[in-house]
């Protein structure tokens, strides 16, 4: 409608819809630097002491080194699985390939909500709960067929000739997998990777439901349980909030390139 | 013996997926079924009891939560499908530093659900948040939108459609883009206006895309649980009491796994029709971009 020419009035819209974007998150970056929390106008005091008291005196610390775990753990398990699973995919014929790509997409849209209470029961039977490993694994489950999706579309833009070529010349599947392919799907990789860290660290329902323990819980599970724990203290809780987006936004910042590189690499086949 | 290797190994391949989906996916959902039609007390689960827990839903709690997911979902459908529109139109015309405006625009997107939640549930305080003192100070009045149903209801589409209608702007303005502008050049020299072009050329070929936009949303509010558990819990009077937060509660809080099952039983049904249909309209042709 506008590819020609933006009307004056699209940069009024465009203006405004940033400041609703933005201006939230200035604001509770400002809150969280209010040492006297809580007054709308502002204080005109600011300070660290926020942040301080959230790092060393409550245990988020604690929280962001089990996110960390949990989320590099879960990257190394959904990305070994789905490549293995990717590589079948890609690389083979057989019977019942595309009735198996469909399942795994149909998997793909269990909603969680209805899955927790069979799988807090299973892993209350197997005496999981509280653990990283539930976690790990219920987060892999998830994640798991959209990134075989996502790797298998890249891997067929991959031409297979190279391989064919290694394998004449004396190199055997797996060679031609580790030697070949793989260093042409790092920046699929890296893409898949990287969606699954953000979703790991910004989930919340799963991890408030099977590992809520105060020692265990994940970064977004303190944060919501520090309105409980600590009372509301909305200077502290705008300082956890922050620190904890700053990963995530760290992560997208730094591998931008990578991820749209790898996204459109793997879409267009 | 060297063929039956061969054969068997993309299974094998595709072995460690399979077995943690169907661990972690399909058999809960097998399982969610059979503890729907079993009487519970907390983790024991009793004998058949035909379809006695599906009836704790239709009573006048259950009601409301039908409703309030209907008015959450359908409402937050239309604002973000229609701001994705909107802005996507916006956002494709050659305006100066494009690039760094579209990026302005996606920020929420990155921040999580719970800081979501938190984020506005503080803006909207009735005490010190800015909105209350703004109202204060410049109309007189109170503002505490999150202390009656309405304003908790439209606090709660608000703050989630703040969060996720970027998504569905990637996704629209990559659809406007794909529009071969010798379409706009032809309309252009047979005198159409701009409202002709937006009508007849812009809508009908990004409406494909518009559709499944509006199922991956309506999925996405369907099951959405973390905003409602942080921002409302459901109140005030169960206005916000969404049937996915119902779903936990009754588990979590109330320890009716039956109940919860139940209510899982129709969270997961309104979704496999919704699968189903996005699946067979456009995943089997193009099936790169169901990534969530």
């Amino acid at each position: 409608m506008f590819r020609d020419k933006a009307p004056w009035w699209a940069y009024v819209v465009i203006f405004l819809t940033s400041l609703g974007a933005v201006a939230p998150l200035a604001w509770l970056f400002l809150l969280s630097l209010d040492p006297n929390q809580g007054i709308a106008s502002g204080s005109g005091v600011y300070s660290l002491k926020n942040y301080a008291s959230v790092l060393f005196e409550s245990m988020m610390a604690q929280y962001f080194i089990n996110t960390t775990v949990v989320a590099l753990f879960t990257v190394f398990c959904t990305l070994t699985c789905a490549t293995l699973g990717a590589y079948a995919a890609s690389r083979y014929r057989f019977r019942g390939r595309e009735t198996i790509m469909i399942v795994l997409l149909l998997a793909s849209m269990t909603p969680v909500i209805a899955v927790l209470v069979p799988l807090y029961a299973m892993a209350a039977k197997l005496q999981l709960l509280n653990t990283y490993s539930i976690l790990v694994i219920v987060f892999t489950a998830w994640q798991l067929p959209g990134t075989l999706w996502l790797i298998r579309s890249f891997m067929n833009s991959i031409p297979p000739e190279l391989e064919e070529a290694a394998l004449v010349d004396g190199c055997s599947r797996a060679g031609a997998f580790f030697r070949i392919v793989l260093p042409q799907l790092a920046p699929g990789l890296v893409a898949a990777g990287l969606i699954v860290f953000v979703y790991v660290w910004n989930e919340f329902i799963i991890a408030v439901s099977l590992a809520a323990q105060q020692d265990m819980r994940l970064v977004s599970v303190g944060l919501y349980f520090y309105l409980s724990d600590f009372g509301v203290e909305w200077g502290k809780i705008a300082a956890g909030a922050i620190i904890s987006v700053i990963p995530p936004a760290m992560l997208f910042l730094f591998l931008q390139r990578q991820l749209i590189h790898g996204l459109s690499a793997g879409a267009v086949k | 013996m060297n063929t039956i290797v061969s054969r068997a190994s993309p299974y094998l391949l595709l072995t460690p997926a399979a077995l943690i989906i169907f661990a972690i996916t399909l058999y809960p959902i097998v399982n969610l079924f059979w503890i729907a039609f079993h009487g519970t007390n907390y983790f024991q689960i009793g004998a058949f009891n035909g379809g006695a827990n599906f009836l704790s839903l239709f009573n006048a709690s259950g009601m409301r939560s039908f409703m309030a997911t209907a008015i959450f979902v359908i409402a937050s459908d239309i604002l973000a499908l229609s701001l994705a529109i909107f802005l996507a139109l916006l956002l494709e015309a050659p305006l100066r530093s494009r690039g760094l405006l579209r990026t302005i625009v996606m920020v929420p997107w990155l921040v999580s659900q719970v800081v979501t939640a938190l984020l506005w549930q503080a803006m909207l305080d009735s005490n010190f948040g800015p909105l209350a003192h703004l109202a204060q100070v410049m109309f007189g009045m109170s503002f505490a939108p999150l202390g009656d149903e309405v304003g908790a209801m439209a606090s709660m589409v608000v703050a989630n459609v703040w969060r996720s209608y970027p998504f569905a702007l990637v996704l629209m303005l990559a659809a406007l883009q794909s529009i071969p502008s010798e379409m706009y050049e032809a309309a252009r020299i047979d005198g159409a206006t701009r409202w002709q072009e937006l009508r007849y050329i812009s809508l009908p070929m990004a409406g494909q895309t518009a559709l499944v936009v509006l199922i991956l949303l309506t999925f996405e509010y369907l099951t959405l649980v973390t905003i409602p558990f942080i921002m409302t819990s459901g109140g005030p009077n169960e206005a916000t009491y969404l049937l996915s937060l119902r779903v936990w509660r009754e588990a979590f809080t109330n320890y009716h796994f039956g109940y919860s099952a139940a209510t899982g039983v129709v969270v997961f049904c309104l979704n496999l029709v919704l699968a189903l249909v996005y699946i067979r309209k456009f995943a089997i042709k193009g099936g790169a971009d169901v990534q969530r």
